[in-house]
Formats: structure tokens, C-alpha cells, sequence
């Protein structure tokens, strides 16, 4: 918990998982019945939550705010989890898109 | 406006000295390219594939996302090598920094405008079969089953887009190395 007071990052990250993990059971249960459908729907909910971040930050550097949803402290976790998200995140991506949405 | 004949050699150098750079350069170039002549052959994937079209079958299709893989990968770890961390690390003004912010803003509405597009067009081709408005992905898959030669270029194009991602978007935390001190 102190780690979540002390950096603003992990919280951000935090809220746009559960924002991500809600937003993804809506759209499967009310409006995507395709489960290849739903994973091309979750892509542009990602978008636009990194959308929404960046735009928050603009708005902080225009009005010379310090209030950033991305900081530039150095992570809780060790580098090799920073290293490893991306690669893990595209097979996966690549995986369920080719042998179980399609 | 003009510009110094030592700049542009300056900027050419700049360029040349980047592997990331030339792999942007010649993707866009050979993409364009292939598009003009596909293009101006008659053979575009709007008029060639009409209807739903199907994705390159086995075992091709697994060529392509190990490839594709593969490319990514190399884009990220080719770039690490030969950067400067001085230049890399140096202070950026608050304009500066404003001006990046501002282009990550653009990019992310593109991106987003771009997915959305496609899960849009998606979902009207699984209503309606007949509809014109293409995903993009379909003209990646018609591109890659219209000849032996399309096939090649799509899974060339494909892998040069994957280095991209792979260069821009693989956040790697960097060990600073102790170079020469800056004046």
C-alpha cells in the first residue's frame, strides 16, 4: 500500500486494469457475443485509456501542473518485468487472436 | 527556406548511423511501393478480393507469425546497440518536452481512430457479408494470398511493421553505461 501512496504510476496502472477488466465484461456481455469481435473491441478500449492518460499529461505540461498519471520514478518491480511485459503480452496477443478468436 | 549543404550532410549522416532510421525509411518506401505498383497493375487488394476473404491457411500461416516475431524482437535489440546515452539523457526543455507529449497525444488518437475503425467494420461485415467497408487487416490477408510474389512482399512489409513496434514500443530499461564524461 505504501507503494501505491508513494508512486502514482502503479495506481494509474491499477485503476486502468479494473477500468479494463469491467469495461471487457460489459462489452462481452451486452454488446459482443463474438469473442473475436470483443478482442478487437478490448484493443481500442486500451487505446483509448492510454488516449485518456496522455491527454491528461499534456494537459498538466501545458498548464505547468505536476500532477502526471506517468512519472518518472524508478518502478517497485526489477527491470527484467519491464523487459519481459511487451514480448509476453504480444504472444499471447498473437496466440489467442490466431488459434482461438479466429 | 533554405538549408546549409553541411546540415543536410550533417542530417544524412544522422540517419545513416541509424539502423532504426534505414529499416523506417526503406519499410516506407518499399510499402509505398508495392502499394503504387499493385496499384497501377490493377491487382489492389479492393478489386481482386471481393467478399469475405479468408486468412493464408497452414502451415504458411505459422511462417508468418514466427517471422513476424522474430522481427519484432530483432527491432527492439538491434536498436539498443550504438545509441547515445549522452544524447539519450540529455535534459529536455519544457518545450520540448511539450512538443513530445503532444505527438504521443496524436499518434494515441490515431491508433485509437484506427481500432476503432476496425472493430466497426468488423461488425458490420458480420452482419452484412456485402459490406464495403473493409477492415484493415482484410487487405493484409487478401495481399497475402493473391500470388506467390504478394505473398513475399505482404510477409516483408509485415515484418518491417513489426520491427517498428518492436523498435518503439518494447519499453527496455537501460543499464547507463559510463561513457566519456560531457562537457
Amino acid at each position: 500500500m505504501r507503494v501505491l501512496a508513494r508512486e502514482r504510476s502503479v495506481s494509474v496502472v491499477l485503476i486502468l486494469l479494473i477500468v479494463l477488466a469491467v469495461g471487457g465484461l460489459v462489452l462481452r456481455l451486452f454488446f459482443f457475443q463474438s469473442w473475436f469481435l470483443w478482442f478487437w473491441a478490448m484493443t481500442a478500449l486500451v487505446a483509448l485509456e492510454l488516449l485518456a492518460i496522455a491527454v491528461w499529461d499534456l494537459i498538466v505540461d501545458l498548464r505547468r501542473g505536476s500532477v502526471h498519471l506517468v512519472t518518472d520514478q524508478p518502478a517497485p518491480w526489477g527491470p527484467w518485468v519491464q523487459w519481459s511485459l511487451v514480448p509476453v503480452l504480444l504472444v499471447v496477443g498473437i496466440l489467442v487472436d490466431h488459434f482461438v478468436a479466429h | 527556406m533554405t538549408t546549409e549543404p553541411g546540415q543536410q550532410d550533417r542530417g544524412i549522416r544522422r540517419v545513416t548511423n541509424r539502423p532504426g532510421a534505414l529499416i523506417a525509411l526503406a519499410g516506407g518506401a518499399g510499402g509505398g511501393l508495392l502499394a503504387l505498383v499493385l496499384v497501377l497493375a490493377e491487382k489492389d487488394p479492393v478489386s481482386r478480393c471481393p467478399g469475405p476473404h479468408n486468412a493464408i491457411g497452414p502451415p504458411l500461416d505459422l511462417v508468418f507469425v514466427g517471422l513476424c516475431a522474430a522481427s519484432f524482437l530483432a527491432g527492439g535489440l538491434l536498436s539498443d546497440f550504438d545509441q547515445n546515452d549522452a544524447a539519450e539523457d540529455a535534459p529536455q526543455s519544457v518545450r520540448d518536452r511539450t512538443w513530445l507529449q503532444g505527438i504521443v497525444v496524436g499518434v494515441l488518437a490515431i491508433l485509437f481512430g484506427l481500432l476503432t475503425y476496425e472493430t466497426y467494420s468488423l461488425v458490420l461485415l458480420e452482419a452484412n457479408q456485402a459490406s464495403n467497408l473493409w477492415p484493415i487487416t482484410w487487405f493484409v490477408r487478401c495481399l497475402s494470398t493473391l500470388t506467390t510474389v504478394a505473398t513475399i512482399g505482404a510477409l516483408i512489409v509485415a515484418c518491417i511493421m513489426c520491427a517498428f513496434f518492436g523498435k518503439w514500443l518494447w519499453y527496455r530499461p537501460r543499464t547507463l553505461t559510463s561513457g566519456p564524461p560531457r562537457p
